[in-house]
This record gives structure tokens, C-alpha cells and sequence, in this order.
């Protein structure tokens, strides 16, 4: 139907034009249905997002498409270039399917917002342009391309959480969350400009240019085992780009904002902050594994060790929050953090396919199911009238009935039940860390596996936990709710069915045992990236980890239903008997708190002297700029408005000008 | 006209004469232009009588009695008076009709100049169109005769001091081009040099007379070294140039040829001469465009010296509206629909800024 | 002669520049503007008849189509300015100067208006008409 050049540019111009469509139009002209052009443009590039995929099945390159020249200076040759590959395919996929499912659940989420237009098109537009902003970021074949849409999605982040800024906790929390990434953002910038000067320096004749990925990836696969110093350039360049990475996807230690970015709209925390954006990061490692690849183990073991520990961290405050939003927002970092360790794992040649699938198919599933679960979480809150604490409702599987099989359906995937997607993904990341654990550094792979099954562990607790806290025990619904608590309208549900499906089934139908998903990389990512210079190890199912890793996650659920609904008064005295440990995880470790002291404090004095210094130099500017001022007034009464003066004036410059003329003239 | 004595001549033109009519037109102007406080209005007549006279004496230059020095004078004398009626009378209707008088005597002098048609033009827009109006919205605006603020002016001094200093800047840049005394002894020194060659030439003589009247070799040899070496004017080093060429190069090979090539040569040479003095006489400061491409629709071309008559004007076709008509439309067609352009629009606007608006 | 026409030109362009710089009646100094032109447009012609060449002529003719143009706009104007101040004295119109700035007012005092002529009176002529008592000593 469409050539693959236009299939490509229309999959981020269409939610673009929607984007702009609603932004100039929809408050004035759209008004309450503000949310079409968002919902037609994103499930449209959903489609053309299967037929994307369904060509890059049946190519044997990588489809790269040049549009229009950005930049071209000298040796830099920046262009406007769209790149589709199985890595590619499957992240439009997961971010147009998912998003469009989120769109029209966000119509009736928003549905309060229908009333003050201005903001309903607002919500849309900014919608439409996280659509476009990501798959932008996804289709580029350039770093720069990709940072383009990198800066995007963390805007329309920003616009979308502090989306109620007449809310004081949500501007702040829409500032955190753009300051923290942007820390992370200058390093990834500093990893572009150093991989194109690192380029330049190696090549001087060349008139390739080090940020396009072909370029970079044959370099990097290229270089030798024993050549320590290129090994160490992207040791460095891997570091820089990972603290992008960290940065967007919330990890150790940036996670900070991830929390507080729950301010915004219910559907944007399922869409930006647990879907899409967040995995951001883990795309960009996956996309720069062959960077990755060519730096020192020691690269691939902190991006590991940062994963397993964000993993650990995450679950462990998740254990005792109360807000049903912050738990799931905790559970996204965590298993964000999974997908680090996953990536991590990397360490030789036939472990990146591995890890690599491993990763992209946790991002894949986890895509379904934590955004079933925010959604479902949305829709109590919209049941509840707003209120998500969750001690203050309870027993709301009569009162909710399809809500709560849903979240069942998600909270179930998300613990790792056996069959379930989340199962699956986790189980391959598990697998690939035991696999790491063989070759180097092979004790601390050890480690970060025990922490990941005992992660898992955690991870089914505290699911479950929400979700006995919130359906189970007696029915107890807070007076914000009004009087007729009732389920969702359909253009709720519907989502929230669809997603369940996936979120049951996809999982087992992509990966374990058909491999669509490994072929796919296999074929379509793998040789392309580095060139064909890697064999992808065998790989087969791993039966006792299954069986341990199920142990674990059913272990999790059984103490769940022990705790908090069978003897709903033991988590109150194990509470009391482990008050220090209760309280650090309630608190989030204090890790605010440390930041605040350790980076906020000393930067504010900084600042506050960095102010003086300003000042000073203010008043001395200042007493320059008042010269002109004085001398103005000295010569003021010149300007009195009268035509003949000013002419009179003319006429006597000239006067005195021809004079001058004239007497030279005379010598 | 009077007799300029050489030694103030030779100072600066700024000291005489240009200066003391200018001093006395300054006085004039300052005395006359309306104040609330002024002098009874003879003084400023007197003064201006007095500069007036002064400067018809020296500035102009007519050169004998003649009819065009007459109606030059005329003309001339009509405008500068009426112009400074028109800057000086404080009734609006009379200086608009001071200044139909500018204009028409103007015309006069275009006349003088052979431009018939233009001529007609200026006194049909300004005369017949322009004053009428104005004269109208005066009758409109200002039927009480002088106003207070016609009773006032601004600034008079200094405006008439820049005027008049303007002014002088002017004529200084005038006299010193065409009427700049070195240039001008230098030419006299050459009509004398010049005189008893042609005087020779233009007797009906034979040919051995006409050759053994002057000592020739002397007369082609001294005549560049009338022309001072180093002449700042162009003209005159352009001329003792071309004096040197005949000198060195021609007059040496025609000297072993017989009586009659000699003559024939002298003959030519001497009239070649008187019109090179003539021309470059008349042409003392004109800049000269270079370059072939320009165009001869309007007469001569710009590039090429025009034939002189005694006045120092060029050739006028008689049919000046004709030549004009060709001139404009093939020159300026571009031009002329630019202003044709201009005039409509300006119409239209006229209307729109004009048109009562109803409130 | 070439010159005499230079500084007859030069004259009136003189002269219609101190007017426009000094008196304040609009149509005055709209007058001394033309005159102005009128000195440039001697200047061409004189020109053109020095060098046998009607370039000059046809310049004065554009000259002569601006003013027009001018003078009609310029008419339009002094019209309207008329219309919003009831006078032609061009020193009303000056709020553009600085905004703290006094306006420039005129203070010498105006000689008192002279005592007008009595109109001319025919001499009575004929018989007088006869006129009530009370006012037949007038």
C-alpha cells in the first residue's frame, strides 16, 4: 500500500499533525472532542506500525530513509533520517499500541476536563506529541536525531505531569522531573559530541560522521581485542550515554523524579511513566550495544550492578508505601531495573543476543502490564473521586467488578505468576544473568542474580499486597467517592480488557516458545548492528530456574494473602517488632532527604553566592547603563516636537558639513 | 558690471564678491521676516535693494548688452524679489501670490533656456493648479488675512544663517569652477597668443604669406607653455596636452613639405587650436561620463562634447516638445510610468486622507 | 551662460529653504518647499541647454509630476490638520517631543492690532429724509 519512505515518515508526522491540529484548533474549534485527532493519528500509526513490521520481517538490511539534510559543515553530515530494524519495529509497536489503547481510556479518565475545553486539548496535544516525540527518538538513525526526540518526550513529560500546575505539588514535581533528566541529558549530550570528535580523531580523512549509527556500530565492532586505548574511548562514550540512560529511565541515582511524576493524569503515568518513556533508556543501551559491547566488562557491570540494585531498592519501598500510584511507580522502577540488569549481561558474544532479547521483551511485556495496572489504578481513582491512599478503601472487587479482574489479570503478570508474560520476560532475564555468571566477573553476576530471584520475591509481595489491600476485606469506600460508587464506563474497560489479554497471553505466544521475538533481533537487529561478527549462543529453557524463580514469586503472593487477608493485623505487628527497617523503607531510604542535603543544599549556597557575585556586577552594568541616561538628559530639550526645529537642525548640520567642504576646497 | 580689481579678486570669491552681497541679503531677510518686535519695513527694503543691486552687478555675468542679458536680468530679478516676498509677507494669500510670481518669471527663464514646453507645464500645474488651491483652502481656512503665527517666526537668525551660509557654500563652489580667475587669465593669455595666428589665418592670403607670417615653429612651441604646468583644471592640462602633440609630433614632419601642405596645415591647426580655447572655455568644470553605450535620444550624447555657439550652450532642436515627447518615451519610458503610477495613486490618497469621516 | 542660471537657482533654493525653516504657516511653508523645487529645476535646465541635451528637461518634467502628486497630498493633509486644530500653525502640532518636556509657547507679546480704518462713507448727497424728533441730532 505505501512505500516503505512514506510508511516510515508518517508513522511520527501523523500524531505531529494531530499534535498541532489540536493545539491551534482545539480549544477554540475541537472543544469537547479535542481527543479525535490524537486517537485517529496514534492508532493509525499503530497500523502502519504492523506493516513496518511486516517489512522489516521480509528485508534483509535495516530500511533507512534519508529525508532532508540537517546539517552539513565540513566533515559534519547531519541528516534528517529515519531507520527501522526489529528493535525499531517492535518499540513502535509497543509505543503506538499501547498508546492508542491509553488514549481512549484517557477520554474517559478526562472526562472532568471536558468541561474547561482549553485543558482538554491541551492533555491531547500534549499526548499526540509524546507519540511523536517517541517514535522519533525510536525511527532515528543518528544520535542526534534520536536526541531530538530524547529532549521531546522529556518536554511533553514535563507538560504532562505538572499538566495541573495551578497545583503546587505538580509544577514542583514537573520541574524535578525535567532538572533530574537533564542532569543525565548533558552527559548523554557530552557522549554524542565525544563519539563524533572520537571519530574525527580516528578517521581524519573520512566524510562519514561518528554519530550515525552504521558508522559508530562498524567502528565499534570493528575494533580489536587487544587495542586497550579505542576499548577505553567507549568505555567512556558507553558511561556518558548511560547517564542519559539512568537519567530518562529512572535509575540509580536519578530515580528521584519517577515518584513524584505520578502528580500528573492517571493514563500519562501508565503511557510516559511506566510504558513508554521510561524504557527510553533501556532502548538507547540496547541500541548502543555495540558501543556497549566494545568497552571493558567493567562498563556492562555497572549498568548491571546500577539495574540490580535499582531493582532492590525500588521493590523494598514499594513494600510499605500506601498511595497505590507510588507503588506501582516504585514497581516500574524496579522492573526498569531488571531490564538494565538484563542488558548488562552483555558481557560476551554470544550472550548479547540474549541479553538483548531478554531486556526488550521484559520492555515489551512490561509495556502491557504496568500499563493495565496504572489504568486499572485510574480507574479507582475515578471511582473513588480522586482518592488513592489505600488505606482508606478497601473490598472493592463487588463494587468494581471488572477493575478488579483486570488488575488481577496485570498484578498477576507484573508478580511473575507462571505462564503469565511477566513470567516469562523475568525468567529469561534471570536466565541471562546465570548465563553472565560463567564468564567475567562471574561472582558478581552471581550476586546480582540472587538479588534479582530475591527481587522477584519482593516483587510478587508487594502486587499483591496493593491489590489485597485494595479488593479485598471488607467494603470501605471514602466519602470523596459520593453515594453510587460504580464501575467505569466502557470506553474505560475496553482498554483495560484489551490490555488484560496481552498482559495474560502475549508472552507466551511472542517468545518462549515460538521465538518470534529472538528471531526477530536475531535476523533483523543483530547483524546489522555489529556487522555479522557475532554468533548468537543456543538457548533453551532452563527448567529449575523456572521452578525456583515461580517458588519465589508464588512465595511472594502466599505471604501477601497471609499477611493481608487471612490475619489482616500481622503486617501491623511485624510493623512494630521491625520498627527501624519499617520506617527507612516508608521513608525511601531517605534518599530525598540525602539529596537534598548533599546536592540541593550546597548548589542553593552556590547559587546564593553566585546571586552576590551578580549583584556586584549588576550595580557596576548599572552605573554604566545610567551614563547614557544622564547625558540624555542634558540634550533632552532638543527633542521638543517642533517640525521647523528639527529641520532647522538638519539644515545646520549640513550647514556645517558643506562648510567644512568648502574651506578645504579654499586651501 | 563692474570691474573686479585682481588683487581682492585673487584672495577667495568669499571675500568679494560673494560675501558682501550675501552679508547684505542676510541683514535683509533677518530685518524683514515677520516678528512681533520689528523694525519699521523699509530698513529691510533698503538693504535688500542695496543686495539686490550689488549682486545683479557682480554675480552675474551677461557679457554685453543683448536681449537675452536683458530679459535674463528681468527674469531673475522678479524671482529673487517675489521669493523673498514670499518668505517675508505675513499674508499667507499674498505670498502664495508671490510665489505665482516666482513661478512665472521662472518660466521666463525656462523659456530663455529653450524649453518651451516646460514652460507651459509649470505655469499650467503651479500657476494654474497649485496656487488655485492653496490659494482655496486659504480662503477656507484663513479668511481674517494674517494669523498670530504669521505675525511670528521661528528661529529667524539662525535659519537665515544657515541659509545664507548654505548659500554662499554654493556660489563658492560656482565661482571657483566657472569663474576661477587663474583659469580664466590662463585663457586670456592664450586669445592673446592665439590672436595674431588667426588674425593671419583669416586673411585671404596665399599660401607662402600665410606660412612666412608668423615664425610658426615658435608659435607651436610657446603655445603649451602658456598653460602653467600642473593647472589643477582638467580642461586647461587636457588642452596644453594636446598643444604639446602638435608641437612635437605633426609640425616637425610637415616643415620639409612644400608651401601649400604647409599652409593647408597651419590653416587647419590654428582653427583646431581657436576651437579647442573656445571649448574648453565653455566647458571649464563639466563632468564627463565615459563610456559608448550611452544613449542620443535626448540630444547630444553625455560622453561627446556638445558644438558650442558663443554663448556656451549647445545645439537645442527647435521642436522642443516633439524632441522632449522622443527623449521621454524612450530614455524614461520606464519613468514615465512610474510617475503616471504616482500620480493615481497619490489621487487616491489625496481622497482617502481628505474625505470627512463620518464620526 | 551657465553660471547665472546656477546661482539664480541657487538663490531661490536659498531663499525657499530659510522660509520653510522659519515661517509657520503650513500652506507658507509648503509654498517655500515648491519654491525650493523650482531652484533645483532651473538648475536642470540650464544644464540641459549647456549641453544640447534634453535629459534635463526630462528630469524637470518628473519634478514637475512629484510636486503635483506632493501637492495634492500635502493639501489633503494641511486639510485634515485644519480640520482637528482650526488653524494652519504648524507649532500646535507638537506632542512628539520628549514627554517631559514643556511645550514651546510664545512669549514676546504681539503688538496691539493697528485701529482699522474707518470704511469709506458716501457723502450725503440729496435732500435729507425727514427724521423722527427724538434722534434727528445724530
Amino acid at each position: 500500500m505505501f512505500d516503505i519512505r512514506t510508511l516510515l515518515v508518517l508513522i511520527p508526522v501523523l500524531p505531529l499533525l494531530a499534535a498541532a491540529v489540536t493545539g491551534f484548533f482545539g480549544p477554540r474549534f475541537l472543544r469537547k472532542n479535542s481527543h479525535w485527532p490524537c486517537i485517529v493519528a496514534v492508532a493509525s500509526s499503530c497500523v502502519l506500525a504492523f506493516l513496518v513490521l511486516g517489512k522489516v520481517a521480509h528485508a534483509e538490511a535495516p530500511l533507512i530513509e534519508r529525508y532532508y539534510t540537517w546539517m552539513q559543515t565540513g566533515s559534519l553530515d547531519i541528516g534528517l533520517t529515519l531507520r527501522a530494524d526489529g528493535l525499531t519495529a517492535l518499540m513502535l509497536i509497543t509505543i503506538t499500541f499501547v498508546g492508542s489503547w491509553i488514549a481512549i481510556f484517557a477520554v474517559g479518565y478526562m472526562s472532568h476536563e471536558r468541561e474547561h475545553e482549553a485543558g482538554y486539548a491541551r492533555f491531547f496535544a500534549a499526548v499526540a506529541l509524546f507519540v511523536f516525540s517517541m517514535t522519533l527518538l525510536v525511527l532515528g538513525d543518528n544520535y542526534l536525531v534520536m536526541f531530538a526526540g530524547w529532549e521531546g518526550v522529556g518536554l511533553c513529560s514535563y507538560l504532562l505531569i505538572g499538566f495541573w500546575f495551578q497545583k503546587p505539588s505538580a509544577a514542583a514535581a514537573a520541574r524535578k522531573a525535567f532538572l533530574v533528566t537533564r542532569l543525565g541529558d548533558a552527559g548523554m549530550m557530552l557522549g554524542i559530541l565525544l563519539l563524533w570528535a572520537g571519530y574525527q580523531y580516528a578517521h581524519p580523512q573520512t566524510t562519514a560522521s561518528g554519530i550515525n549509527f552504521e558508522t559508530a556500530f562498524t567502528w565499534a565492532s570493528s575494533t580489536l581485542p587487544d587495542d586497550t586505548d579505542t576499548q577505553l574511548f567507549f568505555g567512556t562514550v558507553a558511561l556518558l550515554l548511560l547517564c542519559g540512560a539512568v537519567g530518562k529511565s529512572a535509575q540509580i541515582p536519578l530515580y528521584v523524579w519517577l515518584p513524584d511524576a505520578m502528580e500528573g493524569p492517571t493514563p500519562v503515568s501508565a503511557l510516559i511513566h511506566a510504558a513508554t518513556m521510561v524504557t527510553a533508556g533501556v532502548y538507547l543501551v540496547a541500541r548502543s550495544m555495540p558501543i556497549f559491547h566494545a568497552a571493558p566488562p567493567a562498563v556492562l557491570l555497572t549498568v548491571a550492578s546500577i539495574g540490580a540494585a535499582t531493582a532492590l531498592l525500588a521493590a523494598l519501598i514499594a513494600l510499605t508505601q500506601h498511595d497505590l500510584k507510588r507503588v506501582l511507580a516504585y514497581s516500574t522502577i524496579s522492573q526498569i531495573g531488571y531490564m538494565f540488569l538484563a542488558l548488562g549481561c552483555a558481557t560476551t558474544d554470544g550472550l548479547v543476543l540474549l541479553a538483548v532479547t531478554a531486556a526488550i521483551f521484559h520492555l515489551f511485556t512490561h509495556a502491557f502490564f504496568k500499563a493495565l495496572l496504572f489504568l486499572s489504578a485510574g480507574s479507582v481513582m475515578h471511582a473513588m473521586g480522586n482518592v488513592i491512599d489505600m488505606r482508606r478503601f478497601s473490598g472493592l472487587r463487588t463494587v468494581l467488578p471488572t477493575t478488579h479482574w483486570t488488575f488481577l489479570c496485570g498484578a498477576a503478570a507484573l508478580a511473575g505468576v507462571p505462564l503469565l508474560s511477566g513470567f516469562w520476560s523475568k525468567d529469561e532475564i534471570l536466565g541471562a544473568a546465570l548465563e553472565a555468571s560463567h564468564h567475567a566477573y562471574g561472582n558478581v553476576y552471581m550476586v546480582l542474580f540472587i538479588s534479582g530471584l530475591v527481587t522477584a520475591g519482593l516483587t510478587a509481595f508487594y502486587t499483591f499486597r496493593a491489590y489485597f489491600l485494595t479488593f479485598w476485606g471488607e467494603v470501605k469506600v471514602p466519602p470523596e467517592a459520593g453515594h453510587h460508587v460504580h464501575e467505569s464506563p466502557p470506553v474505560m474497560t475496553v482498554p483495560l480488557m484489551v490490555l488484560a489479554v496481552g498482559a495474560v497471553g502475549l508472552g507466551i505466544v511472542v517468545q518462549p516458545f515460538t521465538h518470534w521475538f529472538g528471531h526477530l533481533l536475531e535476523h533483523h537487529w543483530l547483524n546489522s548492528s555489529f556487522g555479522g561478527t557475532i554468533q548468537p549462543a543456543p538457548h533453551g529453557f532452563n527448567i529449575p530456574l523456572m521452578a525456583g524463580s515461580s517458588l519465589f514469586a508464588l512465595g511472594g503472593v502466599g505471604l501477601a494473602w497471609l499477611m493481608y487477608v487471612r490475619s489482616p493485623a500481622l503486617p501491623g505487628k511485624l510493623a512494630g517488632t521491625m520498627q527501624g527497617l519499617y520506617q527507612l523503607s516508608l521513608n525511601k531510604f531517605h534518599v530525598d532527604e540525602l539529596y537534598y542535603v548533599f546536592f540541593v543544599g550546597p548548589a542553593t549556597l552556590f547559587a546564593g553566592i553566585c546571586q552576590a557575585i551578580d549583584f556586584l556586577v549588576d550595580s557596576v552594568v548599572d552605573l554604566v547603563g545610567q551614563l547614557p541616561g544622564l547625558l540624555g538628559k542634558l540634550v533632552r530639550p532638543i527633542q521638543n516636537g517642533l517640525v521647523q526645529f528639527y529641520a532647522l537642525a538638519m539644515i545646520l548640520g549640513l550647514t556645517v558639513f558643506l562648510s567644512a567642504l568648502v574651506l578645504r576646497m579654499a586651501k | 558690471m563692474l570691474m573686479l580689481p585682481s588683487s581682492i579678486m585673487g584672495v577667495s570669491p568669499l571675500l568679494w564678491p560673494i560675501g558682501p552681497c550675501l552679508l547684505l541679503g542676510l541683514i535683509a531677510v533677518i530685518l524683514l521676516l515677520p516678528r512681533p518686535s520689528a523694525l519699521p519695513q523699509w530698513y529691510g527694503a533698503a538693504f535688500s535693494a542695496a543686495a539686490l543691486l550689488l549682486g545683479g552687478a557682480t554675480l552675474v555675468r551677461v557679457g554685453g548688452w543683448s536681449p537675452e542679458g536683458v530679459l535674463f536680468y528681468a527674469f531673475s530679478g522678479i524671482a529673487v524679489v517675489s521669493g523673498g516676498v514670499l518668505i517675508t509677507q505675513r499674508n499667507p494669500a499674498r505670498a502664495a501670490l508671490a510665489f505665482a510670481l516666482v513661478v512665472l518669471s521662472t518660466c521666463g527663464l525656462f523659456l530663455l533656456q529653450a524649453a518651451s514646453f516646460l514652460m507651459a507645464a509649470t505655469i499650467i500645474t503651479y500657476a494654474g493648479a497649485i496656487i488655485v488651491t492653496f490659494l482655496f483652502i486659504l480662503m477656507l481656512a484663513q479668511q481674517r488675512g494674517a494669523s498670530d503665527a504669521d505675525l511670528r517666526s521661528r528661529e529667524p537668525f539662525l535659519a537665515a544663517t544657515a541659509g545664507f551660509v548654505l548659500l554662499g557654500a554654493l556660489l563658492y563652489v560656482l565661482f571657483v569652477t566657472y569663474r576661477n580667475p587663474e583659469s580664466e587669465v590662463v585663457l586670456a593669455a592664450l586669445d592673446a597668443h592665439l590672436a595674431p595666428a588667426v588674425k593671419a589665418v583669416e586673411k585671404p592670403a596665399a599660401d607662402d604669406q600665410v606660412v612666412k607670417a608668423l615664425d610658426w615653429g615658435k608659435f607651436f612651441e610657446e603655445a603649451p607653455q602658456v598653460v602653467p604646468e600642473g593647472t589643477p583644471e582638467p580642461r586647461l592640462a587636457a588642452l596644453r596636452q594636446s598643444f604639446q602633440n602638435i608641437e612635437g609630433d605633426r609640425w616637425f614632419n610637415v616643415q620639409l613639405q612644400s608651401a601649400n601642405e604647409q599652409a593647408k596645415f597651419i590653416r587647419e591647426t590654428v582653427a583646431e587650436m581657436h576651437q579647442a580655447v573656445h571649448v574648453a572655455r565653455h566647458s571649464l568644470g563639466d563632468l564627463q561620463p565615459q563610456g559608448q553605450r550611452l544613449s542620443e535620444f535626448s540630444g547630444t550624447k553625455p560622453s561627446a562634447m556638445p558644438k558650442f555657439d558663443a554663448l556656451g550652450q549647445g545645439p537645442m532642436p527647435a521642436e522642443n516638445v516633439a524632441h522632449l515627447g522622443r527623449s521621454l518615451f524612450t530614455d524614461y519610458l520606464l519613468a514615465v510610468e512610474m510617475g503616471g503610477t504616482l500620480l493615481l495613486v497619490a489621487t487616491i490618497g489625496a481622497i482617502a486622507i481628505a474625505h470627512r469621516k463620518n464620526s | 551662460m551657465l553660471s547665472n542660471y546656477l546661482i539664480v537657482g541657487a538663490i531661490l533654493f536659498a531663499l525657499g529653504l530659510i522660509g520653510f525653516l522659519t515661517r509657520r504657516n503650513l500652506i507658507i511653508m509648503f509654498l517655500c518647499a515648491e519654491m525650493m523645487l523650482q531652484g533645483v529645476a532651473l538648475n536642470l535646465v540650464a544644464f540641459a541647454r549647456h549641453r544640447g541635451n534634453l535629459q534635463g528637461q526630462s528630469f524637470t518634467l518628473f519634478i514637475v509630476t512629484v510636486a503635483a502628486c506632493e501637492a495634492a497630498i500635502a493639501l489633503a493633509l494641511i486639510l485634515v490638520l485644519y480640520r482637528s486644530s482650526g488653524s494652519l500653525d504648524v507649532s500646535l502640532w507638537q506632542e512628539m517631543r520628549e514627554p517631559d518636556q514643556d511645550a514651546t509657547l510664545d512669549e514676546e507679546p504681539l503688538p496691539p492690532p493697528l485701529p482699522e480704518e474707518p470704511l469709506p462713507r458716501l457723502t450725503p448727497a440729496g435732500r435729507e429724509p425727514r427724521q423722527p424728533e427724538e434722534t434727528s441730532h445724530v
